[in-house]
């Protein structure tokens, strides 16, 4: 039998997670060539909300933690026909080719498409794991410190409890379709300040020359379907943010930050008329679940 | 954020507005044929400037059919900057030499002149090397039958069209380009021959922006054309100006 039982209810135990939950920030940005276009992204979230239950089968569960994007930038690049004249045959061959021909002159150019999709929210779908008590070093002791000085230092061991996940799921982003008409708006706009000072002429004829201004960059990025979907598709799986971001997540679990942590030796007594603390020294930490609490339970020694 | 469309466009391509064959810009090109084997020496003029020279070889043995002149290019490497010159001198090679860039062409193949860059309003005299003094050669402001003049307009509105050298005469529209369902691509350019009568074509000339129209001359000429009544296409709200750039009439 253990010499030390601690407990805490799933109250408590809630309140923990909401703390750790709360905590949690990821930030990345990337960007890549795509072929016929290059795209870029910067992103930083949190994460809120979410219900915990405690499983008598030793498990947390954690469902519908949302996950809010502070910052979701996406930056799309490629490059609009535009506008060509000439390149036409002047003399033709009489076997069928071109003798003389007029050079071809192209009005268009690369476009980049920028779009902030910040504050749209997605969702930890199911996360469940196992409590996982890790010993922790200080990597700041300094050799042959002994417990008491590396307490006046700073530097304790600890014991510490992780949220050790099984597995994460988190649900892709639900780009809106509304960001079709952002796009279409963007490029519309690029083209109109592409001449600023001039008569619309021009301006007219390099959007009678593209068309339906959704179906050209389409047909240039190369989409089926919805352009909304294409966007989440590119974010989610060409740059994995799906993958990147459940990892982050398990990571900063299971590693990063425990739900819990003791001090080794454990103090019991402070420091007072000139005796130093009393502290015991704590081995075998384990730690549990069931459906009415975590338990904690230690060997003194 | 502001995304701008980035473009090496030239801005001649919209400021000139008009084109005529003695004066070649960006949107004209002249076809020439020289027919007789031997070496030619080119003078590129502006005004009464002359701002380059270049060698033309009609070789029987050449297999070019067409020899490319980028006449701001031979410009350019006249006066030094020939860094910056383009090599687009398809087939004739446009290699640079002591008294300027020389092209091989086959003596029933053609010479293109073109303007790739640049205000232009050049004009170009060709003469055989070894041809009798009482010859003076070919000028470009005026074509000799068998001579092409193409030109492209992207202004719309209406324009006269005139053959200064027979004063023959002809009204041609380009319409105001719409946003369709499918991209609009110019279509096939209209041809017009020059004849002693005047512009053998019936009725006005409907086109579209970028359009080409191909003069073909049968008699001597020089094609100008001018806006007369420009198109600003429908009012818009949105598009109200005040601070519009005056155009260059060529």
């Amino acid at each position: 039998m253990s010499h030390i039982t601690i407990a805490a209810s799933s109250n408590a135990f809630v309140q923990l997670f909401n703390k750790l939950r709360d905590n949690f920030t990821f930030s990345k940005s990337d960007a890549a060539n795509l072929g016929p276009f290059s795209a870029s992204y910067s992103v930083a979230l949190h994460l809120g909300g979410g219900n915990i239950q405690l499983n008598d089968d030793d498990t947390v569960e954690v469902k519908h933690v949302n996950i809010v994007w502070d910052t979701l930038k996406v930056q799309v690049c490629f490059n609009l026909p535009g506008l060509c004249i000439g390149g036409w045959c002047i003399i033709p061959d009489p076997w069928n080719g071109c003798l003389v021909g007029v050079p071809k002159v192209c009005i268009g150019g690369p476009i980049c498409v920028p779009l902030d999709l910040s504050g749209l929210v997605s969702e930890v779908n199911d996360l469940k794991a196992n409590l996982k008590p890790v010993y922790f070093v200080d990597p700041a002791r300094l050799p042959g410190e002994s417990d008491l000085d590396a307490e006046f230092a700073g530097h304790s061991n600890k014991w510490r409890i992780f949220i050790d996940p099984i597995f994460v799921h988190i649900d892709p982003i639900n780009i809106p379709a509304t960001v079709a008409n952002l796009i279409e708006n963007i490029v519309r706009d690029a083209i109109e300040s592409m001449f600023p000072i001039l008569p619309h002429f021009i301006v007219d004829a390099l959007l009678a020359a593209i068309g339906p201004i959704l179906d050209l960059v389409k047909g240039l990025l190369g989409i089926v379907g919805d352009i909304n979907n294409w966007l989440t598709d590119l974010l989610m799986n060409t740059f994995d943010l799906l993958g990147i971001i459940e990892t982050a997540i398990a990571d900063y679990f299971a590693s990063q930050t425990p739900i819990y942590e003791f001090e080794d030796p454990y103090p019991v007594l402070d420091a007072a008329s000139g005796l130093i603390p009393v502290k015991i020294p704590i081995r075998n930490l384990a730690s549990h679940v069931n459906s009415k609490e975590m338990i904690v339970t230690a060997d003194v020694g | 954020m502001r995304t701008r469309l980035k473009t090496t466009l030239d801005p001649n391509l919209y400021t000139q507005i008009g084109l005529d064959s003695g004066s070649l810009t960006m949107l004209g090109t002249i076809v020439h044929q020289l027919g007789e084997p031997g070496e030619y020496r080119g003078a590129l003029h502006y005004g009464p400037d002359v701002k380059g020279v270049f060698t033309i070889t009609a070789d029987s043995n050449s297999p070019v059919a067409q020899a490319t002149l980028d006449l701001a290019s031979v410009e350019k490497s006249q006066s030094g900057t020939a860094a910056e010159t383009e090599k687009d001198d398809c087939c004739g090679d446009g290699s640079k030499e002591s008294g300027g860039k020389r092209y091989t062409v086959n003596p029933r193949g053609y010479i293109l002149f073109h303007v790739a860059s640049g205000a232009g309003g050049y004009y170009v005299h060709l003469r055989k090397i070894d041809a009798d003094v009482k010859d003076k050669g070919y000028d470009t402001r005026t074509l000799n039958n068998g001579d092409v003049f193409t030109a492209m307009i992207l202004r719309p509105g209406t324009y006269s069209v005139v053959n200064a050298l027979t004063k023959a005469r002809a009204e041609a529209v380009v319409h105001y380009p719409r946003v369709g369902e499918k991209p609009y691509v110019p279509p096939a350019p209209v041809r017009i021959e020059c004849n002693a009568k005047g512009f053998e074509y019936q009725g006005r000339i409907e086109l579209g922006v970028g359009q080409g129209l191909v003069f073909q001359a049968r008699v001597p000429s020089r094609i100008e054309i001018r806006l007369e009544k420009p198109d600003d296409g429908p009012p818009r709200e949105d598009r109200g100006r005040t601070d519009l750039r005056k155009l260059k009439l060529v």
